[in-house]
Parts: structure tokens; sequence; C-alpha cells
């Protein structure tokens, strides 16, 4: 269960799956409904901004090299700190993994198994879950990388497969519902980069711990490629995108695309890697509460965990009354937790972190500055 | 840590149960293939005394064991009279001995009576059906949608879905109509630029062709003339088979509701103007002399360029087309000398009068489709966008109604690159 | 009362002690101790030393290595020659063949009787590349017995002729040269060559020589008496391939020592036997190449092999069971091989290869996943030709794994998928099948599998007809009588067509298991079941090892991941070892290999 040997191209692909996977559901949709045919200014513009923002995140995690939020908050505040936003982050993960998971569930629910009842599909998320997680880390790590290129892949090749169909004009009222509209209330799509959540964890994972900044920028520019490619598809693709809300964009989009001549239906072979890529995220949201909680309770085994943590993310999953409660929870736990957290809260530590380090190393000589 | 030791055997139990319950069960699915029936066609329309008339067209299986001969048997088309679709479906569901699954529909036929009501609800039921494949073409037919599927008797194909795929995409060498899907309809409808269209078709019966020698006359259009053969609307062409559909000529929307149809020709207009035309054939008038008309096979050279102006507060829409041409037959006459085609004067004699011919047509049916029609279906509005800053100004402008008011400057530039003659 | 009272209280109040502290000691146990139960080896990076070669121009990175490592001091030998002093050459011999733990390895000393006086002198010879009849009647019999030509006294010349005239003898002597007497009189055999550098020695030993030293004398004898055994030795019968050698391992492991011996022809080859079973004491050789196989690969096979608390070994298929790292997943965890070319070829790429006496099957360790798509034929044909070959493979053996699982989950719950004229064709074929689809493709395949089983056991004439009797009748019939659809044969002879390219054994046989498993996952959930296979199956394999080698890498940019067979470069452009091996020489080739090619004249 020891994740300590990580490399530089698997930790990217760690904090790829986070977006990934809501790029086949909901995120799309959801940036394009609020910003309307600004969205692709809005998502350069949010993207702009979270690679600024990763840039001041490496500039702080600077002088704590191998060290993640949790060590970070340890000594700025003890225990007391390390033990609030452990907890904190494994409920937030918990969470939000066990909604999406639901919003996924009752989208295949829709467009697959519309006689199973959704525990039934729940369940093949969950059982995976506790076997690979007994497995260990390791071998989630290394199944997450081949999950993430074949989904990457996959994106990619339906994305440009939809290229004949697209519209250039369908992005024009330049401004879209307004310049406050997409600048200032659009920040909160800034959240379509939830995996920068992975960032603040991920350096003691590092097999060579200064890779930190090569996967910090790697990953967010590669998630920001991919959400440009994805918003502008389906905003080009359709003229109603703008106006109806669909469960999964992606997979409307996917109907249309240029294979439709040769395949009837090709939209299904790639809802294959979508599940594959959802199944390796559940893992990693699992593997990575073990990981917390080990930190936070100093427990060294973490394998009699695993199953509690799995039903927990089940029954958490069973909450909502379907998929509009399920998309609801998410959306709200994502903006009004996740942004103050992964964008506020947690910088916030670090830069008082940094103030305490100044000021204990105030007068030697080498600090690094 | 036994617990751990043994869990292997747990989880192995625990797994060899969920198998036996949920793979034996049959509780999980009841929606195998053999218990569906794929329907590849539906027709709507107006019922006599419910608000809708749902046609389906079964392909009996197993009929592709027994040869072709027996085709006609194997089209079994039923209808209903209901209020939706879906419980249209259901009725059909308890007196067909199968679940009826819409994932094979390859066409939806909505009759024109339908059409002109307004079709919105519809085809948004339709595209929201996850069986539905987005790529099912949208035919708007003249008569009775049960008619139009009962009369749809493949002349090649065996298999009647095998029929629609192939005969819809003739439109790509012919240009006489738009292989339009329920998608690109329903996208067109909702865009705020551009307005639907659909493919028209027909039942062709005797009396329907001898009405088309009325409409001839009744089109006085001289330039029209020149192209009789592809001025045709669907159900009206002279085609010696009887009774059988054909597509033919496009239905024009403005919003969800019929208004209007183009034949043939305006068809390939469309297709010239909308950027989409691969190849069709038409006819020039001729300048040589030697006969009435050319023909010729007409290629767009480079994507043609629209663009929106607002003079006074109107749209002013110019159009630069570039089309390639190639000779398809010349006369003996010309072969004999009097009037070699293959010379420089003669080539730009006939690219001149192409021209001529092309850009008065298409500027006709322009002024057809804004005045008479008022719809955009070639999507000029979407050049008309880049004056606009935000969606509230643009959706306040109402560009769909106000295209009604355009003014059309069509230039077309054709280039004759040798032909299709053998000697 | 009360004094009962008194009693049973503190009793109580310690009763709960006991067990709070019992709980919480439970909990620590579970918490916060490491399991133990699981053996955890991990091939680390090779300790010893990056042998740096100096006849080569390899870039290994040499100024990082202590260079007073004493691996490094033997390296070249190039210029040693044979000492004077036997003792001296025996020492060189015995460091140089590693004969204390090489088993095959055979110095044999004696005395050499010349002239009545005796010298010491010894033979080395590779055990099983010599022919034993010419070594004892040729070889050691004129040099130790005493002969005729043995009857001059030690240092007494020679009177090749004498003549008479006017009463002088004239005496034609010649002096004695114990080189030329031994040369010329004591060995009677046609190629004996007398060498003095050492590195031609140690390679016509390699070649079947054996090696005379005698004392006081700066040379060696380097007599020719090989005899391999040709006799027996007949082509491989499961591994078949249309380009290379035809010969395969036998039962006998002095026959499979010899063989991998001459085909890898380098006394760096160390054949250390051990004997495995308590009751039986089966002979079973590590083979390994000392300068390249990473020293602790090497000692965790010993330790395994020497660690086994078993009565009796029969057969290296047992021995792959007991060595195994874990039985988690029916996957092969070491190549088993018939062919000593293979064999060689992984001996060089610094793994290790175990032979047990009895067995004609040569296990070899560590294996990767690709491993088991490789051919050994691969690597004699044009990489073009071998790469087209491997992504057929890989493409056969997922369909033999996936086919019929995905089959049954498009059928079931993905019908949009199918072409429209396709479903109406299965539609129709399955019109009078009165099963479900899945007890459909479970019947047929469990009679292809009985039919692939039976056709194994019958002896060998009737086996065809078995064949022919399954495939054909049964399933003619089958379609006949409207048991099962034409469509689902063509599946099942897909599949089984497809697990039949996948070239190895035990790989074919592991998809053969999980293709029911698939069909079970397909049929209960479509996608989303196959999709959570894959997913468990990725991380079962994600998380095995063999030998300390993970055994899938998935990062292909990862520094371990070079030269993992996947896709073969170029001959030409081999020039790592396979990384994960760890080896000791990095570099097979030097950067550039085609030397005739650059360096003109």
């Amino acid at each position: 269960m020891n994740v300590n040997k990580i490399s530089s191209i698997e930790a990217i692909a760690l904090i790829l799956i986070l977006t990934i996977n809501r790029l086949s559901i909901s995120l799309p949709q959801d940036i394009i409904l609020s910003c309307g045919s600004s969205s692709i200014l809005n998502v350069i513009y949010i993207s702009i901004v979270a690679i600024i923002f990763t840039l001041i995140i490496i500039k702080l995690f600077k002088r704590f090299l191998g060290q993640d939020i949790i060590d970070v908050s340890n000594f700025l505040g003890g225990k007391t700190l390390k033990n609030i936003i452990g907890v904190f982050l494994i409920l937030y993960i918990l969470s939000i993994s066990s909604f999406l998971l639901r919003y996924f569930a009752e989208t295949l629910k829709i467009l697959y198994y519309f006689d199973s009842p959704v525990i039934y599909i729940l369940l093949f998320f969950i059982i995976v879950c506790i076997i690979s997680n007994i497995f260990g880390g390791h071998s989630i790590i290394k199944t997450n990388l081949i999950a993430c290129i074949i989904m990457f892949v996959g994106l990619i090749i339906s994305f440009l497969s939809v290229t004949p169909n697209m519209t250039i004009q369908r992005s024009l009222p330049i401004l879209g519902y307004g310049a406050e509209q997409t600048f200032f209330y659009g920040l909160t799509n800034l959240i379509a980069f939830n995996g920068l959540l992975i960032l603040y964890l991920v350096p003691p994972m590092l097999s060579n711990k200064s890779d930190f900044k090569k996967v910090a920028i790697i990953s967010i520019v590669l998630t920001a490629i991919l959400i440009i490619f994805a918003v502008g598809s389906i905003l080009l693709g359709f003229s109603f995108s703008t106006q109806i809300d669909k469960i999964s964009s992606l997979y409307m989009l996917l109907s249309n695309n240029v294979f439709g001549k040769y395949l009837q239906h090709p939209e299904s072979l790639f809802s294959f890697t979508w599940i594959l890529s959802f199944m390796s995220y559940i893992n990693i949201a699992c593997m990575i509460c073990i990981q917390l909680m080990k930190k936070v309770t100093n427990i060294k085994n973490g394998k009699p965990l695993v199953i509690p943590i799995a039903i927990i993310i089940f029954f958490l999953a069973l909450i909502p009354k379907n998929l509009v409660y399920a998309h609801s929870f998410e959306d709200t736990l994502y903006k009004f937790i996740g942004i103050p957290v992964l964008f506020i809260i947690l910088p916030l530590i670090l830069i008082f972190a940094n103030r305490k380090y100044e000021k204990i190393h105030k007068n030697d000589y080498d600090v690094p500055k | 840590m036994k617990f751990l030791t043994h869990f292997r055997k747990f989880v192995i139990v625990i797994l060899g149960i969920f198998i036996v319950i949920f793979a034996f069960s049959g509780a999980y699915n009841t929606q195998n293939i053999d218990r569906l029936a794929y329907v590849i066609a539906i027709g709507l329309d107006v019922g006599e005394h419910e608000p809708l008339k749902l046609s389906i067209q079964l392909s009996r299986p197993g009929s592709t064991k027994s040869s072709s001969d027996q085709s006609s048997d194997n089209n079994i088309v039923n209808s209903v009279e209901c209020s939706s679709i879906e419980s249209g479906l259901n009725l059909f569901d308890s007196y067909v001995s199968r679940k009826i699954n819409l994932s094979h529909c390859k066409v939806v036929v909505i009759s024109e009576e339908l059409a002109s009501q307004g079709i919105s609800d519809y085809t948004y039921t339709l595209l929201n059906s996850v069986e539905m494949s987005p790529h099912a073409n949208v035919i708007i037919c003249k008569s009775d949608s049960e008619d139009f599927l009962i009369s749809s008797k493949p002349i090649l194909e065996s298999l009647a879905s095998n029929y629609y795929e192939t005969a819809l995409s003739s439109s790509e060498y012919t240009g006489y109509t738009e292989n339009v899907t329920l998608i690109n309809f329903f996208s067109d409808y909702t865009d705020s630029f551009k307005e639907p269209v659909a493919i028209l078709g027909a039942v062709n019966s005797e009396q329907s062709n001898s009405l088309s020698e009325i409409k001839n006359d009744n089109s006085s259009n001289s330039i029209s003339d020149i192209n009789k053969d592809s001025s045709y609307i669907a159900g009206e062409t002279p085609i010696s088979s009887k009774d059988n559909i054909e597509n033919m000529g496009l239905a024009v929307f403005h919003g969800d509701k019929l208004v209007g149809e183009l034949n043939g020709l305006e068809s390939i207009f469309h297709l010239v103007v909308s950027n989409k035309l691969e190849s069709c054939n038409i006819s020039i008038p001729n300048p040589l002399g030697d006969s009435e008309s050319i023909d010729v096979n007409l290629r767009l050279a480079k994507r043609t360029k629209n663009n929106t102006k607002f003079v006074n507060g109107s749209p002013y829409i110019t159009s630069n087309i570039n089309v390639e041409i190639k000779i398809l037959s010349t006369t003996e006459e010309s072969n004999r000398g009097n009037s070699d085609y293959f010379t420089k004067e003669n080539m730009a004699k006939i690219e001149e009068s192409c021209n001529k011919y092309l850009s008065e047509s298409i500027t006709n049916y322009l002024y057809k489709t804004s005045k008479q029609f008022n719809s955009d279906i070639d999507g000029f509005g979407k050049y008309a966008v880049k004056y606009f800053l935000t969606m509230q100004d643009w959706n306040n402008y109402n560009w769909l109604e106000s295209y009604k008011d355009s003014t059309f400057n069509v230039n077309v530039n054709s280039t004759l690159k040798s032909g299709y003659t053998f000697i | 009362m009360k004094e009962n009272n008194f009693d049973i209280n503190p009793k109580d109040k310690k009763s709960l002690k006991e067990v709070f502290t019992s709980v919480k000691q439970y909990i620590h146990k579970v918490f916060y101790e490491e399991e133990n139960n699981s053996y955890n080896f991990t091939l680390p990076d090779t300790t010893n030393s990056i042998v740096v070669d100096k006849s080569t121009n390899y870039n290994s990175d040499t100024s990082k290595l202590d260079l007073n490592n004493e691996a490094l001091k033997v390296l070249d030998t190039s210029k040693d020659t044979v000492f004077q002093a036997l003792d001296v050459n025996l020492e060189y011999m015995k460091t140089r063949f590693n004969s204390l733990i090489n088993s095959d390895v055979k110095i044999r000393e004696f005395t050499l009787n010349a002239r009545n006086k005796q010298y010491g002198a010894f033979l080395v010879y590779i055990d099983g590349m010599i022919n034993q009849d010419i070594m004892n009647n040729y070889i050691l019999k004129p040099l130790m017995l005493k002969n005729t030509a043995n009857s001059f006294e030690g240092d007494q010349n020679r009177i090749i002729s004498e003549a008479k005239t006017n009463n002088i003898t004239v005496r034609k002597v010649k002096k004695f040269n114990i080189v030329e007497y031994i040369s010329n009189c004591l060995i009677p055999q046609n190629s004996v060559k007398k060498l003095n550098n050492f590195d031609e020695i140690v390679s016509d030993i390699n070649s079947g020589s054996c090696a005379l030293f005698v004392d006081t004398l700066d040379i060696c004898f380097s007599i020719e008496v090989k005899g391999y055994e040709r006799r027996g030795l007949t082509s491989p019968n499961n591994e078949i391939i249309v380009r290379g050698p035809q010969v395969g391992f036998t039962e006998n492991l002095r026959t499979n020592t010899s063989l991998l011996r001459r085909y890898v022809n380098n006394e760096n080859l160390i054949v250390e036997s051990i004997n495995v079973g308590k009751q039986s004491k089966t002979a079973c050789a590590i083979c390994f190449l000392k300068n390249i196989a990473n020293t602790d690969l090497v000692s965790e096979v010993r330790y395994r092999l020497n660690n086994l608390g078993i009565d009796y070994l029969i057969s290296s298929g047992q021995l792959e069971q007991l060595i195994q790292d874990s039985d988690l997943c029916s996957l092969p965890q070491m190549i088993s091989t018939e062919r000593p070319d293979r064999a060689s070829n992984l001996l060089y790429q610094g793994r290790v290869c175990i032979i047990v006496n009895g067995s004609p099957y040569v296990l070899i360790a560590p294996a990767i996943l690709s491993d088991f798509l490789a051919s050994p034929e691969d690597l004699n044909l044009k990489h073009q030709y071998s790469n087209f070959a491997r992504i057929l493979r890989v493409v056969a053996a997922v369909v033999s794994l996936l086919l019929p699982g995905i089959y049954i989950a498009i059928t079931n719950f993905h019908q949009e998928l199918i072409p429209t004229q396709l479903l109406y064709a299965i539609i129709s074929s399955r019109e009078f099948v009165p099963f479900t689809l899945l007890f459909e493709i479970l019947i047929m395949e469990f009679s292809f599998e009985l039919i692939r089983e039976a056709s194994l056991r019958v002896p060998s004439p009737i086996g065809p007809t078995i064949g022919i009797v399954g495939a054909l009748i049964l399933g003619q019939a089958a379609v006949e009588a409207n048991i099962v659809s034409p469509i689902l044969i063509i599946i099942v002879a897909i599949t089984a067509i497809c697990s039949f390219a996948v070239p190895d054994f035990s790989l074919s046989f592991h998809f053969r298991i999980m293709k029911f498993i698939y069909i079970l996952l397909g049929a209960m959930a479509g996608f989303l079941g196959i999709a959570a296979g894959v997913c468990v199956h990725l991380i079962v394999i994600c998380n095995m090892k063999s030998f300390g080698v993970y055994y899938l890498e998935t990062n292909p940019l990862k520094k371990n991941n070079v030269g993992n067979g996947i896709v073969l470069s170029p001959a030409f452009d081999r020039e790592n070892r396979s990384g994960f091996l760890k080896s000791k020489r990095p570099k097979i080739q030097d950067e550039i290999s085609m030397k005739w090619k650059y360096y003109k004249k």
C-alpha cells in the first residue's frame, strides 16, 4: 500500500484523470450553459488563470520539497491543523467522488441499463474499487496510466472526428452573455481544474521530488487543452448546446461523428473507455483517502480501511434521489467548497507556512529564497 | 491477519454468489436481441381522432435466408393513432410480440400536413430517446406517411434498411436533395442563424405524373425550362415504375413549420450556396447555338465565400461562388467543326454563359427563400453574427425574422475543365 | 452479599479493562503493524559493478564506478599467457571457469609419466562436450601409464642413429624436449595445438577441446576430443519455427548444459548445480552469465531453489509452480522453453535459466508479459516481419480473451453497435435456437474446449479424426438441428484460432479460462461488466512480479522499460539490454554495430 515511487508521467495521469472523467459527463455542458457562445473565450481565460495559479503553488511549495499539504499544515499549525485539513480533505474527496459516481451510474443507466437498479451498476464500481485497493496503490497508479492514455487518445480522436460538423461562427457573439458573466462569474468554472487537488498531495509520492514543477505544469496544460477541445467541439458542434442541458454532452456529440457512416453507434465504443477510466478514478479516490487517513492517524497498514471506505462511497452515492440531485450536490460541493478550499484556503496555508519558515530561518544565510 | 489471508477466498465466494444471482436470474435485463423488434422507419402523420398517427415499418427477420422474391412479405407497416410517440410505441408493444426498439431506425417520415403544424416536439422526443440514432434521415412526404412506408419497395435491395441507407446517399452525386439527418434538422431548428430543411419525398403515383405537366406550365420562369429534368419535385418525376417512393427536392421550414418546397434544381443551388455540393449534373444554355443546352458536370472549385453586411439596417448578402464545370456531351454538329467547344473563345463563351445562368438562377432562388419563404436555410446568419458582441444583442436583432429584408448579390466564377467526352 | 458484590465489581472492572486493552491491542495489530505475510522482492539495481569492456567502446558511465572493485580487475584477459608453474595455471583456470560453482567444468589432476620422470599435470574440459571414450583411452591412458616409450631415463638423450666409421662412432643425438615428446609420443590424437594464450585456450575448451597443462611448461596442449551427444537430439515438438535451429533440449541434464554451452560459447556461463527434493535429490542446474546477470537475481533464484521443502521433484513444470512469486493469477511467470537457441538468447540478456534433470523444458526467469507474446523466431527474422507478427499476436490475444464476451455484451445490451444487416442476420440465424445467448455461447465454448482436450489425450493417429468429428460434423449438425446459430460458430472458431496464435501454451491457457469470466461479465452488464473485468485484470497483472521484476510496466517513458521487447527495433539498433533486468552490462552492441559500413579505409 505504499505509494511513494511514482514517476512523473504517472503523476500527470493521476491529475488528468480527475478532469477527464468529468469531461465525459457534465463539465463541458455546465461551462457552455453558463457562458453561452463565449465559452471558448472563458475556457481559455480560466486556463490562463489556472496556469498562473499553478506557478504560484509551485513557488510556494519550493521550500517544502517532498512535502504535501498535510505536512505543511502540520508545520504551520501543529497536529490540530493537520487533522482538520486531513479530515476535511478526506470528507471532500469521499463526497465528491461518490456524487460523481452516482451521476455517472445514472448516466449509464439511462444510456444502456434502463432495466437495472442503480445499486447494481454502482456495485460494479465498488467491487472493482475494493479489489484494486486491496492489491495496492502501485498497481492502481499503473492501471490509471493505461486508462488515462486510452481515454486521452480516445477523446482527441473523438474531437477530431467531429470537426467536419463544426461551425466556427457558433462561438461568435464573442462575449456571450456579457463580459461580466464571462470573466467574473465565469471564474467559477475554474473548478474544471479540480485536478489541482492532487497537486497538493502529490509531492511526497514522486520518486524524483524535483519533478514536481514539471508534473504540475504539464498536467495543467494538458487539462487545459482537453477542456478547450471538449468545450470547443461541443459548442461548435451543435446549435442547441447553449440551450439544452444534456446528461452526457460528449455522448451526444460523438453520435454525430464521421464514423457514423461506418459504424452505427460508435459512441458506445467510446463509452467503454469512459467506464474504464471512471473505475480508475474511483480506485484513485479511495486510494487517496486511505493515504490521507494513514497520514492523519499515523497507521501503518491501510488495507483494513479499504472496505469501510468503499462502503462509505457506496452509501454516499445512494443518497441523491436521482440524477438531478446528484448533479446539484456535486455542483454545490464544487462551487461552495471546492473553489474556496482549492483556490483560497490551501494556498493561504502555504503562504503562512512560508512566512513561518522565513521567520524560523531568519538568521540562516543558506535559506532558499 | 487471518482476515486478509482469507480475503481472497472471501472475494471469490462473494463474486461467485453475484455471478450466480445476477447472471442466471435474468432479472437484470430483459432486452436481449431475441426479444426486440427493430424498427426500420417510423412515420408521423396527423391522425383522424388523435393528434398523431404513428406508423412503423418492421422487417421480418429470417427473410434474409429466403431469397428476395418475397421481399414484399417482409415489409410490415402498421400504424396507430395516439397522442404522443412514446404512447404509440407502447401500443405497438402490446400488439407486436417483441419490444419495439428504435436503435436501427433509418428514416423518420413526416407528412406534409403534420409538418406544416410544427414538428419540433416530435423531433425533440425522438432525439431524446437514447435508442434513436441521430443519423436517421428526416423525410417530409407529400402524401400519407403510412402510404409512403408501404410503398418503400426496394428495387435492388432485399432489406428495406439497406435501401434507405443507399437511396438517400444518392444526393451526393445528383444534388437533388440533401442528406438531412435528425440531428442536423434539430440543430438547424434551434440555431439562431439558420433554418432547417428536410428531404422531400413522395409516392410516385399515376395521378401525380399527370399533375406535373400542369405544374411545369405554372412555373413560367424561362430559365428553368433548360433544366426541365431537374426541376421536378418529389412525386412528379415521370418514371415508369409506379407506386414507388422517391426523394427529390427539399422541404423548407421556418422555425419548425413547413413553409415551402424546393425542386431538384433549387436544391442544387442550396447545396452550392451552403458549400455542401459534391457533384451534380445540370444543363446550361448553349451560347454556341448548335443545341439548346449543354449538359455539364458541376463541382465547387473553391469553397463558396458568403458575406453579410448591414446596409441601412437590412442585410446585404454577397455570395462568391467558384465552380468548375466539365462538359458531359457535345453534339455531333460541334464535332464536325462548326463550333468546336474546346477552343479558347468558345470555352470562354461557355463559361460566360454558365456564369450568367447560374448567377441569375441562384439570385432567383435566394430571393425565393427570403421573400417567399422567409427562411434562411443557407445559414447566412452566421456571417452576420460577427457584428454583435453579446448574445442579448443578437437575440434582440432576431436575424431569422429580418432575413426577408435582405438583398443579394451573387457572383459566379466558373472554370471549364475539358469534359467527360470520349469521342 | 456485600462481600460478594465487593468481589464481583473489581472483577468486572478488570474484565472491562481487559476487553478494552484487547480491543486496543487488536486495533494496534490491525492498523499499526506492517503486513508481514507478503513476500516482497524487488530486483535492485546491480550492486557489483557495471562491467567495463576494454575491447569495445561502450560508453557506459565508468566514471561513477568504484574502480577498486574486484570485478573490474579480471577483465582484460587478452594478454594473459600460460605460466610455468602448474599451481598458478591451475588457480587461473579455476577462477576463469569458476570451477567451484560451475558443475560441468572438470579439472582432472594427475601425474604424467615421461621417460620415467614424473610431471604434475592437469586436464581441463567440459563435461558433456567431450567424448568420454577418447578421453579415457587415448589421452589419460597414454599419459598416465608406463609404456615402452617411457623406458628411457629422464634427461637422457635419445640416440637416433649410430654409424661407425673409422672407429669413430658418430651418434646422431636428439636432445630431449618434453614438449615435443608429449606432442609426438604421448598424445595419439589427430588435432593437437600448442597454445600459449589463455583466451585461445578457454575458447577451445568452450568448443569442446580439452586442455592439458604440464608442470614447468609454459604452453598448453589443446586436444580436440569433441563428442557432443548428437544422437537423441530431436527437433523441439511444441515450439516450432520456420527459420532457426531445429534442436531441442532433451531429458538429460548434462546434454542440456552442453547444448547451452555450445550456443553460448563463453566461459562466463556458469552452470551451478543444486539438488532439489529431500528424497529424490533431483539434479537441477542454474545457468547464468557471470558478467551479465544481476547478482541479486541469481542469488534470489538460488535462494528459492535451496529452500524448497519437498520430497521429490520430477519436472520443471512442478518446479515452476514452486518458485513462482504469487499464485493469485494463472498467468505464467517464467518462460518455459525447449529451444537452446532461445535460452541462450535470453541468457545473454541477463536472465537466469533453470534446468531440471529429466525435463526437456527449461525455465527462464524473470519473465514479463511481452515475453509470452514473443516467438523464438522473432530475432531470426527481419524486424518488419517480426513486428508484424507481434502485432498480429497481440490482436489475437485480445480477441481470444474478449471476443465471446464482447459478442454477448453487444447482443444483450448494445445492439445499436451492430450494423443493421448483421443484426438481421444474427436474428434470423437465432430464430429457431431454443437457448438464450449466454447458454448457447457457454455450450459452444465448453464443447470446443472439450474437443481440444479430447484431441490432446487420444493417441496421435486418431487425433485429427477427433478434430474433424468435433469441428465439422458436430458444428454442422448443431447448426442444422438449430441448437446453435451459425454466427456463434464463427465467433467460437475465431476465438479458437486466435487462442492458437498466442505463442505461449500457458498464456493461451490463461486466456481460455479468463474468456469464460468475460462471457459471464458481458452477460451480466455488457460493457460495464467487461470494463470491470479489464480493470481488475489490469490491476492484477500490474501487481504481479516475476523474480522482482514487474510483470507489466505501463509507463512508456520509464528507463526500466527500454528494450522490453514489445516492439523490436532493427537489429543494428538493439543497443540496450532490457532495462528491467538491471544487468551488469547495460549495452549489447556498440553505438555503431555495423562498423563495416562506417569505417572505410
